[in-house]
């Protein structure tokens, strides 16, 4: 695997699909993390391997960087790695919108992606040391809410867990973590983003959003089948066709009733779905899994 | 589908798949994955399609030497290194 930096580390996982052409807020914290992971990367000095981190400067550092030059930025250094790339939005699937979809998405390469997952998991997940880089990684999934996105509940509940012992063990982490990215930017928008992240994250809230997919609608597309009490051979192939259709990289990781797929590096269930609106129409609806 | 082999089977086996190392010494899947990818655990694969094989006794005996060095202070690339100078 490729050496990378912190910032190309953390927007390899962050960036992963959020939407590329339009501003969110979820993209916002992304990047103003990227802009942190640049700070942090300028005040690094590789011969004593030691950070100088300023509380103030970092958030002045983070507060003046504008988010679009830093998106450019990051994909440019990411692009010429061959790191990441654009798809269409996975709504462009749902019953409800066009083919045509405009929106688009970030989408990481898979390996990589996965690579560094499994790399953060091997660190925090297992007994031992955490790296400067897995401690700065932390603080930056978690500033940015990237950690509700990329792991399962008992997994978070580990990450803060250590995130605590470090605070007494590492002087880095002593420091970094008494410092809130979202904080720094602060806006009445970020306390919504924040609640709903943290609530689409718990089993109710999930459940939640998925009947009522008002919170996050990207969470709960609807794929509708061409015909009536299709089995779940053909369900499957449906959304394999349809999603295929799109420009999408699928992987089957358990068949069965409600299979299991992985989508541009996130995992679905498919869970099979009638909807009325004039007539019933059946099909599935793909809820987000960990 | 394949049947899941019982524990006394896979500890009499010459070669296992991660799966069943993970059973054997209670890691996790995605830790040996990753293990795997930085070239610390070796194993055997007859095509890129097919399951990857490890010795079972050699692979073992490495995981816990990961475990040992990790709990001495070591982080996992300091491991990495540690184990590239070492012969399997």
């Amino acid at each position: 695997m490729e050496n990378l930096s912190i910032a190309e580390r953390f927007a390899i996982l962050g960036l992963n699909g959020k939407e590329s052409e339009h501003w969110n807020l979820a993209k916002h914290y992304v990047l103003k993390g990227i802009a942190a992971s640049f700070y942090l990367e300028e005040n690094y000095n590789s011969s004593t391997d030691t950070w100088t981190i300023q509380e103030r400067d970092l958030c002045k550092y983070i507060k003046k960087s504008r988010a679009k030059e830093v998106e450019k930025q990051i994909i440019a250094r990411l692009n010429s790695k061959q790191m990441i790339g654009k798809v269409k939005s996975l709504l462009g699937c749902d019953l409800f919108y066009d083919e045509n979809i405009k929106i688009k998405e970030y989408v990481s390469d898979i390996r990589e992606y996965e690579y560094q997952l499994d790399y953060f998991r091997a660190e925090f997940f297992e007994e031992g040391p955490i790296s400067d880089e897995g401690i700065i990684l932390a603080w930056l999934l978690k500033g940015s809410l990237c950690l509700y996105d990329l792991f399962s509940l008992r997994e978070q509940e580990i990450i803060r867990k250590k995130m605590d012992e470090l605070q007494s063990k590492s002087g880095l982490a002593r420091v970094l973590y008494s410092i809130e990215i979202q904080s720094v930017i602060g806006s009445i928008a970020n306390g919504f983003l924040r609640m709903k992240t943290q609530f689409a994250a718990t089993p109710f809230g999930k459940g939640i959003n998925f009947i009522f997919p008002f919170l996050d609608r990207k969470q709960s597309v609807f794929v509708d089948m061409e015909e009536y009490f299709t089995n779940a051979e053909k369900r499957l192939q449906c959304v394999l066709d349809r999603v295929t259709s799109q420009g999408h990289t699928c992987e089957v990781l358990h068949y069965g009733d409600v299979p299991i797929v992985k989508i541009d590096n996130i995992k679905y269930e498919l869970v099979p779905e009638a909807i009325v609106v004039k007539l019933p129409i059946h099909g599935v609806r793909l809820r987000r899994y960990d | 589908m394949s049947r899941q082999r019982s524990i006394e089977k896979i500890r009499e086996s010459e070669y296992v798949t991660i799966g069943e190392l993970v059973r054997l010494t209670d890691t996790r899947y995605s830790t040996l994955k990753f293990y795997t990818e930085e070239g610390m655990l070796p194993f055997k694969q007859e095509d890129t399609n097919l399951t990857r094989r490890y010795h079972r006794e050699e692979t073992v005996k490495r995981i816990e030497e990961i475990k040992k060095m990790r709990n001495e202070g070591m982080t996992v690339l300091q491991v990495k290194e540690a184990l590239a100078n070492k012969p399997y």
